[in-house]
């Protein structure tokens, strides 16, 4: 039955074999683009990994952890508020220091190891690498702040908060991450040293964050600094707003510093 | 000429790099004395400078741009200016999406009490607007207000196409502010077809306030009976009625007292009649004089309590009435049996507000039950707006013992009753009455308790025929706070600080050892 029904369409149906050839194609392109972004993935899973057998990654955590503790112990039970929103902006400068170490490794450690040009001569694209590695840190940070979850399970169980703008500060804190991320992935991307890359993705988001203070006297450029300020904008979210012109622009910051990051490891065709 | 240059040309080759960082500073320089120091004699000086150091960069290009041509010919050239230019190209994409999210977006309001959204009032108001209203708001461009200001004063814009608003800084805009009479900051101007209003403190209700005052014709007048033992409009003590005479004058309205025993007529210009618990009776004179302005259209707001003087002879004519007694109830609050909790809501535009809340009472001391005749009088539709339960009774005196017994008449009783025309009445009658059979919920001492203040309000905006104002304000909910307990603190400082950074230590510890 199935013969005479293969035989009928290859003869006797010309136009039924071209569409099974377009069928045939699109799957063809699914599997492509799927196998694209199962090489990010495995890319990412790899940085998670790694990440997380390096001494860095739990000193960086318990770090994070007692200080952000500390802060929600000062603000829940010494201010008897459920009012998170000052938990949280500390949390996103907390999140300024450890991003660093997060980025830090992901190109400059295996650039002094040498395995970087193993890695950029197999046949994965360039901004496979990139993104895979930044879809690594984002994993990371995400992980790191599901510990801080406690939170509203605990201020839910002892007062009675208006959670929206927790949940509203998490998806901030994750776009806020997501760019800082990708700024950290730039600068390891342009040097072999991991602590010159630290150094210079904190002093990145230092600026990013300072910029936005003196506003006075600088006259119609404060608004400008206020605008790329990257902690003024996540301010917002913690407030319990969630603006789509603020998620615009640190998506757009993010693929802007992945971009930079593509082209400087692209450079090394050049250079 | 030609020549000339090719003579100079290796001469001057060899001061490349100092011309480079000597047109590189001046450049920089010039750019700071246009920003840093500014000179109205020496205007032109940040001109020169930088032009000067332009030039040295071009005589630096100039007699190098054989070697510059050769170098973006090679391999390297190439792809440098290629990368160059596309990141260029690119960041100048990003900045113009950037730039249209910002113009174009979305705000969500996450917070459970709307902080950041215009009340419904607000938005019924803004939505009714006919005449075109410019607002312009004056603060530093520093200050932590400026962005809220315009975050509001951008959500008042886009609930109205009549609105344009702006807030620019003072320093910056001398001109505008002299326009406008503004001399200091933190100040928003209202204007409307010429006439102008300043609200120097940036809040919703301000705000909503200047529009109202702009753009009603005049002030609607609310007259408070006195002289009966009512409760005064003006005293602060728990009895009084001043927290509501504040509410009424926020929202427009002209509040006065009214001894209808002097006058013996009500005067033409009430658009409401207020009488709150009258307890001695009123004089013939009195009756026929607000028989008189029903009659004529008048609207009024009466409450009566149990002890109230009778004035069943001015409501019979409308169909409703007072019975003698106390209502009781099984929802009371607090220990005083005689406090009700109202939360049975019939429907009418007074009440639809508090229907679509989702939280909505009411809290009614010493109520009276209320009549409604079997005959309508013809014109009028006469709407239940309170009940109670229909487990509650009616005592006919107040003593010790309150229990519910056989001969008790029991509920639901009627606490709130509106009389108005019927759809179907011709024009000339225009009265509205609304009877409830309590006057203590709006006095100072009741009306911040749950939805009170919003009833009362809607209730005189409703007789006052002003159905855009007929809403409820969202509440303020005070800041959540608590008293926790030593065990709790200790538990939250032990999970927090310690247990939780000492769980990933000893996964750290983990991992470790299983790599080893």
């Amino acid at each position: 039955m199935r013969e005479v029904f293969s035989v009928s369409t290859s003869i006797v149906e010309p136009t039924a074999r071209s569409r099974m050839g377009l069928r045939h194609r699109l799957k063809a392109l699914i599997r492509h683009i799927g196998s694209w972004f199962y090489i990010i993935w495995l890319i990412a899973w790899r940085e998670v990994k790694a990440f997380f057998t390096s001494w860095i990654a739990y000193a960086m955590l318990i770090f994070f952890l007692v200080l952000c503790g500390y802060i929600f112990f000062a603000i829940f039970m010494v201010g008897r508020t459920s009012d998170m929103r000052y938990f949280f902006w500390d949390v996103a400068i907390i999140l300024m220091f450890i991003v660093p170490t997060m980025t830090m490794r992901l190109f400059a450690e295996e650039r002094r190891l040498g395995t970087l040009e193993l890695l950029l001569t197999s046949p994965v694209s360039d901004w496979q690498v990139v993104l895979g590695k930044f879809m690594g840190s984002f994993i990371v940070l995400c992980i790191t702040l599901s510990l801080t979850l406690y939170v509203p399970v605990i201020v839910k169980r002892i007062a009675n908060p208006d959670l929206g703008p927790y949940w509203s500060a998490y998806i901030g804190l994750l776009f806020y991450g997501a760019a800082m991320l990708a700024i950290g992935a730039f600068w390891s991307a342009t040097t072999d040293n991991q602590i010159i890359a630290a150094i210079a993705t904190f002093g990145t988001l230092l600026m990013l964050y300072i910029i936005s203070w003196p506003a006075e006297g600088v006259g119609g450029w404060s608004e400008l600094f206020q605008r790329i300020s990257l902690y003024h904008r996540y301010k917002d979210f913690a407030d319990g707003l969630v603006d789509t012109k603020h998620i615009v622009f640190y998506v757009m910051l993010t693929l802007l510093a992945l971009y930079f990051a593509v082209r400087t490891i692209e450079s090394r065709l050049w250079r | 000429m030609l020549s000339a240059f090719r003579s100079i040309q290796p001469r001057v080759r060899r001061w490349t790099s100092t011309l480079v960082i000597f047109g590189l500073a001046l450049i920089l320089s010039g750019i700071t004395v246009k920003t840093a120091w500014r000179h109205a004699k020496f205007e032109w000086l940040w001109i020169v400078i930088t032009s000067v150091g332009v030039c040295s960069f071009i005589v630096a290009f100039a007699v190098n741009y054989e070697s510059i041509l050769s170098f973006l010919l090679t391999r390297r050239g190439r792809m440098g200016t290629n990368a160059l230019i596309s990141a260029l190209l690119m960041a100048a994409i990003v900045v113009m999406v950037g730039w249209i999210g910002d113009r174009h977006h979305i705000r969500l309001d996450w917070t459970r009490t709307k902080r950041h959204t215009l009340s419904p009032q607000t938005l019924k108001i803004l939505k009714g607007l006919k005449k075109k209203i410019t607002i312009v708001g004056f603060y530093r461009r520093d200050s932590f207000e400026f962005e809220r200001i315009r975050d509001l004063l951008e959500s008042y814009e886009d609930a109205s196409p009549n609105i344009r608003a702006m807030v620019v800084d003072l320093r910056d805009n001398p001109l505008l502010a002299e326009k406008y009479g503004v001399t200091s900051t933190s100040t928003v101007v209202f204007e409307c077809e010429g006439k102008r209003e300043v609200v120097s403190f940036g809040s919703e209700q301000e705000f909503t306030s200047a529009i109202l005052k702009l753009t009603r014709e005049r002030k609607k007048k609310i007259y408070f009976v006195q002289g009966h033992g009512e409760h005064s409009y003006s005293s602060y003590d728990d009895e009084g009625y001043s927290r509501v005479k504040d509410f009424l004058e926020k929202l427009e309205y002209k509040v006065e007292g009214l001894e209808l025993m002097r006058k013996q007529q009500v005067p033409k210009d009430c658009d409401v009649l207020v009488i709150a618990g009258p307890q001695k009776p009123f004089m013939p004179e009195e009756i026929e004089a607000l028989k008189r302005y029903l009659k004529g259209g008048g609207k009024a707001l009466i409450m009566l309590d149990p002890k109230s003087a009778d004035m069943n002879e001015v409501l019979e004519e409308y169909g409703v009435g007072v019975k003698s007694g106390y209502v009781f109830d099984i929802v009371t609050l607090a220990r005083d049996p005689r406090v009700l909790l109202i939360t049975n809501f019939e429907h009418h535009d007074i009440t639809r507000p508090f229907m679509k809340a989702r939280a909505n009472a009411l809290l009614l001391a010493e109520c009276a039950a209320l009549k409604k005749s079997e005959k309508t009088p013809t014109g009028y539709t006469v709407t239940e707006l309170l009940k109670t339960t229909s487990e509650a009774w009616l005592k006919m005196e107040l003593t010790e013992n309150i229990a519910p017994t056989r001969e008790d008449e029991r509920g639901p009783f009627t606490l709130a009753l509106a009389v108005a025309p019927s759809s179907t009445a011709d024009g000339e009658k225009k009265t509205r009455l609304v009877l409830i059979g309590d006057s203590d919920f709006a006095s100072n001492q009741f009306v911040p308790a749950f939805y009170n203040a919003d009833f009362f309000l809607n209730t005189i905006n409703w007789l006052a025929q002003e159905e855009e104002l007929v809403e409820i304000k969202p509440r303020e909910e005070p800041p959540d706070t608590f008293m926790p307990t030593g065990r709790q603190q200790l538990f939250v400082f032990l999970w927090s600080v310690i247990v939780l950074p000492l769980v990933v230590l000893m996964a750290g510890i983990g991992v470790w050892l299983s790599r080893r």
